[in-house]
Order: C-alpha cells, then structure tokens, then sequence
C-alpha cells in the first residue's frame, strides 16, 4: 500500500507542475497550408497531387477507405501464408488440437 | 522514390523495414509506436509536418491487423474497450483544448516534454517494481514448496478500485473483472487527458492503466488497448489528413511492413507469459524516456544539439532493432515448439 502512496503522490505533483509550467512560457504560431506540386507528375501521381490540391475532403476520404481495406487484404493474404506454417491462429493453446 | 505530397525523395525498402519493426513491437506490447516511427521517419528524410499524419496513417492499418489477430486468440474485451473510448475520446479532447489554451499563452514543448518524461519515469518505475514483486512473491510459494501462475503476484492497486461499489456495476467476461463502470471510463479518461496533453497516441499510457489499474490481464490488456488505438489512430488519421499533413503513399508502404510484422508481434504473445510482456515493456518506456530527455538536453544545451539529436535517433532506432529482434526469436522459438508438438501429438494420434 506504500507503493501506492508514492504513486499517487507522484501522479499529484505532476498533474500540479504541468499547468504551472506551461503558464510561465510565452508566444504562438500560425497554421501552415501545404500545397503538392502537381505539375511534375503524369498519370496516377497527377490524379492524386490534384485531388490533394483541390479537395482535402475527397482526398481526407480516399485516406480512410484505403488504409482499413489495405489492411484487411494484407491482413489475409499473411493469416493465409501464416496458417500454412501449422501454427494455431484460433487459439492462444500452443498444444496440439486433438 | 519521390513522394509526391511533400516531393522528397525517399528510401522506400526504409519504410517498408520501419514498418515491420512498428508492426512487430506495436502489436506485441499493444500501442501504436508514434514514438518509434517519428524519429524513423525523421531520419529517412520526411519533414516533420508529414511524419506525425504519416505515422498516425499507418498506425491506424497497422492496429486493425493486430486487433483482428488479437480477437481471434480472445484477447479483445469489446465491452471494455468501448466503455473506455468514450472516457479517451472525452479526456483527449479536453486535453486537446486544453494544450491549445495553453499555446496561447506560450511555449509548450518543454513543459509537454517535462512532464512527457516524469509520466514515462512513473509508468517505470511501477512496471519494475510490480516484477520485483512477482518475483519475491514466486520465490515464496517455491520456498513453501507450492507453484505461482498467471499474472497473479506483483502490484495489486486494481483490487483496491474494485471495491468502489458506484452502480452501475458490470462484468466484463474477457477480462474476468467485475467493476463499477465508473472505473474504466474514469482510467480511460485519466489517460485520454494525458495523451491529449502530451499529443500522443495514449498506448504507452493506457495499456499500463488498464493492468495495474483496472486489474485486465496483460494478454487481454494489449489486444483491448490495441482496440481502442484503432479507433483513436482512425480518428487522428482523418483529421491529420483533413489539414493535408499525411504522405498517404508512405504510409501505404510502411503498411506492407507493418502487416507481416502485426502478426508476429500478435502471435508472439501466445509464447510469452504475461510478466515477460511486462517487463520488456518496462524496457521500452526506459528507451523512450531516455530518448526524450535527450531532446530536453538538446533544448537546453544548443551547442551539443549536434550530438543530443542524433543519439536520440539511435538510440530509439536500436530499441526497436533490439526489441523486435527479441520478439522475432520469441516467436521462431514458440512456433517450433508448438509444431513439434503437434506433429509428435499427430504421430501418437495415428499410431493408435
């Protein structure tokens, strides 16, 4: 219960430095806008510059569709080459099945 | 190759090795690894307005191969993992905010790092402390001549938060815990806040929570924590995206990597016991730690700048090298073992 103690103590002072510590500091920053240039590119690598430049919404969404369906393919492809070494992918037993 | 957001040139088989490492480490201890890929993709030459957008991109592709191998050992507590969203999505927005008030005020980065660094130093010092305990307590059931198992021994602070009593109460099933609702959603927004402040991912944080104080086991801990790093690692991507700061083919490329090494890391963790995953995660927060007070003393002593920055770099390059390494053994060691077995198991089968 000591240990817990000291944690808790730990945690307190810590939650107590920060806020202090970031009031003593000065200054901001300003938001930068980042544009692809699109002019050295032909096919696909156009397609997708451009899409940048125009419509961060459209590309913002491209984003999200691939990524998570990328990821389940390859996800697959290497639970299938996986599965071939006879290693169990089901279960957390590293015994045998029978 | 040239990426053709931010128009650099990149060594792209870089990317692929960074996110077999990411993938192997991540999916092992159950976090995201923004603070091994940063500093990667620093090296290989991304500027930083790219690196955090990127590195959150492919995180989000990379946990959600690693939940779905987790799920399917039964190391993913869904109820768990989605009471505790709401509390990380509500205490990181009011960390997110509160950072941004902060910043309008002043300077940041050191007292974020600061306090970066006390936090890492905590979670530490619990993990070690929590295996030395382990550690006295086994020697003590071997002395009386009885066995110990399981994740039962070291520090116990869950079973004290287990007695508040605040309904609603609820079992979660995966995790074998029985709590007041209260309880998670109060941890999880604890460590949202956090990682909103510190503008991490949260996984260094929150896998340690859910162990030590939620009481989950640290099997289901990693599957539950990567779970919500899905979520969280989604959301990011969106809206780092949305303000044009990810280079989607990078992250495209680190995904191949980060595919092959999600499985090894997932499926690693069937051969190592609980407090081994433990301890090298105490390891890996001592890395991380000691990166970070190394770019404190960059900060704070420019004219060594030169050699502070470097060594960082290397020295969290190295712990991934060092830890994936381990992992990747772990792994080849544990599937030989459970294919002898098999097939020795398949002879007897046959010879009957």
């Amino acid at each position: 219960m000591s240990g817990f103690r000291v944690f808790l103590r730990r945690a307190a002072g810590l939650l107590l430095f920060l806020p202090a510590g970031l009031r003593a500091a000065g200054g901001g920053g300003e938001t930068l806008v980042f544009v692809a240039d699109s002019r050295r590119y032909t096919g696909w690598q156009a397609w997708f510059t451009n899409l940048y430049n125009e419509s961060l919404a459209q590309f913002t969404l491209l984003t999200i569709v691939v990524v998570p369906l990328l990821a389940l393919t390859l996800s697959g492809l290497m639970g299938f080459f996986l599965s071939r070494t006879g290693i169990d992918l089901k279960s957390r037993s590293t015994g045998g099945g029978h | 190759m040239t990426m053709p957001i931010a128009g650099i040139e990149v060594f792209w088989p870089g990317l692929v090795i960074l996110g077999l490492g990411v993938g192997i480490i991540g999916s092992f201890f159950g976090m995201g690894g923004g603070w091994m890929v940063t500093p990667g993709l620093n090296i290989l030459g991304f500027p930083m307005a790219f690196a955090i957008g990127t590195d959150i991109t492919s995180m989000a592709g990379n946990s959600l191969i690693s939940t779905m191998r987790h799920a399917r050992f039964g190391n993913v507590d869904y109820r768990l993992g989605t009471i505790m969203v709401i509390g990380t999505v509500t205490g990181f927005e009011v960390g997110a905010q509160m950072i941004m008030w902060l910043e309008s005020l002043g300077h940041v980065d050191l007292f974020v790092r600061v306090g970066y660094l006390v936090l890492l130093a905590l979670i530490a010092w619990v993990i070690f402390t929590d295996v030395q305990a382990k550690r006295r307590r086994d020697a003590e059931l071997r002395a009386a001549g009885r066995v110990a198992s399981g994740d039962e021994g070291g520090i116990q602070w869950h079973k004290t938060f287990h007695r508040l009593r605040i309904p609603p109460m609820i079992h979660f099933k995966t995790s074998g815990i029985y709590c007041s609702a209260w309880l998670p959603i109060g941890v999880s927004f604890l460590t949202g806040w956090l990682a909103g402040i510190l503008g991490i991912g949260g996984g260094l944080i929150r896998m340690p929570a859910l162990i030590y104080l939620i009481g989950v086991p640290t099997h289901v801990a990693v599957g539950t924590d990567l779970f919500e790093v899905v979520i969280s690692a989604l959301y990011g991507c969106g809206s780092y995206t949305y303000k044009g700061r990810t280079e989607l083919v990078a992250a495209v490329i680190m995904l191949t990597g980060a595919a092959i090494g999600a499985q090894i890391g997932s499926v690693a963790t069937k051969y190592v016991k609980g407090y081994g995953i433990r301890l090298f995660f105490g390891v890996a927060v001592v890395g991380c730690a000691v990166s970070i007070a190394f770019k404190l003393a960059a900060s704070a002593l420019p004219q060594w700048r030169w050699i502070f920055d470097p060594a960082a770099a290397v020295l969290i390059l190295g712990l991934v090298v060092a830890l994936a390494g381990f992992i990747v053994l772990q792994f080849i060691r544990g599937a030989r073992e459970e294919i002898a077995m098999k097939r020795a198991q398949q002879k007897t089968y046959v010879g009957r």
